[in-house]
């Protein structure tokens, strides 16, 4: 300013002159500079999506003062024989980088057997965890334990994980029963052990059904039912009914007992008991039939149409019904060979006699139904099969239609109500 | 690992990291105490882990979706996406899924369902697919296997020479390092054909064929005046009979055509040339073969080996035409 002060304005003029260029030459330069860099980084990036172990490693050289983590973990896939030196580079790149940590962790494990460098798996895993508090560094660790706990003479590293990951987990369970099931034989100890909640529950349920592991799913379900007070209110009752399904598919019958008893009759006298010959679900049709376990079903066949109300269903035959259908069924529990009382009220309209409707135990028919234009009260006679094993068996009762010779296809409707079956 | 930059953020990582410490230092005691849960001895009846599967992304074990890595037990079906799955056995060999592939792992064995698989340092493990059992002859060995079309499969040896027999046991074909064979399945019943040069050896036929490297002992007429040249044998296996030691199988010759006289020039082997790995080859074949080989007929230009049931000819494009693990680091290639 001083030296400004005694220069002539023209001078000052030059001087401002030259200030400005240096300015504009400064700026010139670092937009070319910076111009350079892109276009270096460009290239790098271009080398690096060439998708070759040389191309990406020049990729990294080409960016050498800042080069992207990506780089190195690109390349310890493209280049597996270097893959911990290229680990290595990128989690010096970026320590928080938890997929490398667990690459790294599993490439010391995969090495161990020759090198014995557990303890640095262990760490790599470990350090994976503490960057990223997601699911896959606690998954990892629950299988990584799971793999060490002979080694290392305990399980419980792997139940922190497991455990761990279980309160991660967003998707799918499978995995982590798999895992849980197979550390610890007890299925209600292993849930415990993986955090308990209500959702593993659900998640183990449908895992050990679709294994065919009933016995095992029945004691989740045993678990799932003791933590209710009011059994019937479940939330989960249609599971626990699915799983009672299941059961009688697999001829378990003591255990499709438990679970029905449990959930759809929870008032002594509503529930089951072969034993006692209490055999049939439903017999006043207070509920909607729900073709669950041991509830009515209710076959809608073309030309045979049944409804429900309460107390009360009815049949309508159209005369399109097959000559031969079932208009409804349960599954039973019955003692084999066993003779049992069905008494029944029904009313018709329009059925000639004879009906050709029928009761049905098991291939053992009662008396076809006669046309009765008020309610009346009747009886069929039954045998349970003695096909199998003596004790309680699941026996199916139908109501069949049956076109009789010499006549037509029914046409008309049948009510019927309070049912009650009886051991004889 | 540099254990300089471990930074115990938080809770938890203290918890595992005094945990693992504590396993490690066999404090049991403290574990239990701080993580609350039992400590037990190995739990009896743990099935042991055969290995380990990887995979950028998810893919399936059993059916369950599964991110990132798993155990493998015996017997684990694994099916890939969109990406290579590794599969790490314990016992040291490396089995690569390709995307959309699907096998189940045992120790000894992957049984390919689906797709591509890869086996390396593949001592004394298999790969079956469609009925063939796929293994390499040196404990170092790597093979590829993929499942072609609806009915074929694809044979290369990456390093280190690959047999693969049919479901029989028979050797099929005995595949060089850097070759790739196609193999097709013919009709029960089919004649075995062989071609390449017949020898006499104390007294015994012996034909190699060029595409698959089978030696057959064959006995039946007219072999005494084509001895020396290069044949096209067709026969029937004898299982009854014994070979030579230096033989495969017996063969029951049943035509016998000569493609060239001599056996020097064009002895080149065929797989190893359609292979683009050992030199020209290849070309010499006879694709009189193909009329045969039904279903493999798309390869007449080459070769065609029926053996034990089994059409063997070679890849077209050779190694380069087998398939790849493409994927595997698709994933990552990413900023």
């Amino acid at each position: 300013m001083v030296m400004s002060r005694h220069l002539t304005a023209p001078a000052r003029k030059a001087a401002a002159g030259a200030v400005a260029q240096i300015c504009v030459l400064a700026c010139v330069g670092c937009l070319a500079g910076a111009a350079a860099l892109s276009a270096h980084l460009a290239y790098a990036e271009i080398q690096f999506h060439r998708g070759t172990a040389a191309a990406a490693e020049q990729a990294a050289k080409l960016d050498r003062f800042a080069p992207p983590s990506g780089y190195f973990e690109a390349l310890a896939d493209l280049d597996p024989d270097r893959a911990m030196h290229w680990l290595a580079a990128a989690l010096n790149a970026n320590p928080r980088l938890s997929p490398a940590w667990i690459a790294q962790g599993l490439a010391f494990e995969r090495d161990s057997p020759r090198t014995g460098q557990f303890d640095q798996a262990a760490g790599a895993l470990l350090q994976a965890a503490s960057v990223d508090h997601q699911y896959l560094p606690a998954w990892t660790l629950a299988n990584f334990y799971f793999r060490r706990a002979a080694f290392l003479g305990t399980s419980a590293p792997f139940w922190y994980w497991a455990r761990r990951a279980a309160g991660l987990t967003y998707d799918d369970f499978r995995p982590l029963l798999a895992l849980a099931h197979a550390a610890e034989a007890d299925p209600q100890m292993a849930i415990e052990k993986l955090g308990g909640s209500n959702l593993l529950l659900h998640a183990d349920l449908d895992y050990l059904s679709e294994l065919g592991r009933f016995e095992d799913a029945q004691k989740i379900a045993r678990l799932l039912l003791s933590r209710s007070a009011a059994p019937g209110l479940l939330s989960e009752a249609p599971r626990l009914l699915e799983l009672a399904d299941w059961q009688i598919q697999a001829g378990n019958v003591w255990y499709a007992l438990e679970l029905w008893n449990a959930i759809a009759a929870p008032r002594q006298e509503e529930r089951l008991d072969p034993d006692r010959g209490l055999a049939l679900a439903n017999g006043d049709l207070l509920h909607a039939p729900t073709g669950v376990a041991f509830d009515w079903r209710l076959r809608q066949t073309e030309g045979a149409l049944a409804a429900w109300r309460p107390s009360q269903l009815t049949f309508s035959l159209t005369g399109d019904q097959p000559e031969s259908c079932a208009l409804l069924e349960q599954t039973v529990p019955v003692a084999r060979a066993r003779r049992y009382r069905l008494h029944f009220e029904y009313v018709t309209a329009g059925l000639a006699s004879p009906t050709g409707i029928v009761w049905d135990l098991d291939g053992d028919e009662g008396y076809a139904l006669e046309p009765a234009a008020a309610w009346s009260s009747a009886t069929a006679i039954l045998r349970a099969s003695n096909r199998g094993r003596r004790g309680a068996a699941l026996g199916s009762l139908r109501l069949l239609y049956r076109r009789q010779p010499g006549t037509v296809r029914a046409q008309g409707r049948l009510e019927l109500r309070h049912l009650r079956m009886e051991a004889l | 690992m540099r254990l300089g930059v471990l930074k115990l953020e938080t809770v938890q990582s203290m918890l595992a990291l005094l945990c693992s410490l504590s396993v490690a230092c066999s404090l049991n005691l403290a574990c239990t105490l701080n993580l609350g849960v039992a400590l037990a001895s190995p739990p009896a009846g743990v099935p042991m882990a055969i290995g380990t599967v990887e995979a950028k992304g998810s893919f399936r074990v059993d059916n369950a979706t599964v991110a990132g890595n798993a155990t493998l037990f015996e017997g684990a079906t694994v099916e890939t996406h969109q990406s290579t799955s590794m599969l790490a056995l314990t016992s040291g060999v490396r089995v690569w899924l390709a995307a959309d592939s699907k096998g189940r792992v045992f120790r000894d064995h992957l049984l390919l369902e689906r797709g591509l698989g890869q086996m390396e340092k593949a001592d004394r493990f298999r790969v079956l697919a469609r009925g063939l059992t796929v293994q390499t002859e040196s404990t170092a060995g790597s093979a590829r296997v993929e499942l072609a079309g609806t009915a074929d499969v694809q044979v290369a040896a990456l390093a280190g020479s690959v047999q693969v027999r049919n479901s029989q046991g028979l050797l099929v074909a005995s595949i060089h390092s850097g070759s790739a064979l196609h193999f097709a399945f013919q009709a029960s019943g089919a004649s075995s054909q062989l071609s390449g040069c017949l020898r006499a050896e104390s007294g015994h036929y012996l034909v190699t064929d060029e595409v698959s490297y089978v030696t057959m002992e064959a006995a039946g007429p007219g072999l005494a005046k084509e001895s020396g040249n290069r044949v096209q044998v067709t026969g029937a296996i004898d299982p009854s009979a014994s070979p030579v030691l230096s033989a495969m199988a017996y063969l029951r010759v049943s035509g016998i055509k000569r493609l060239s006289r001599g056996c020097a020039p064009s002895n080149k082997p065929a797989a190893a040339g359609a292979a683009g790995v050992g030199g020209r080859g290849g070309s010499g074949g006879s694709g009189s073969g193909a009329a045969t080989a039904g279903g493999i007929g798309a390869l007449s230009a080459t070769t065609i080996a029926v053996i034990g049931g089994v059409a063997v000819a070679a890849a077209i494009g050779g190694l380069a035409a087998s398939g790849s693990l493409s994927g595997s680091a698709a994933a990552t290639l990413s900023r």
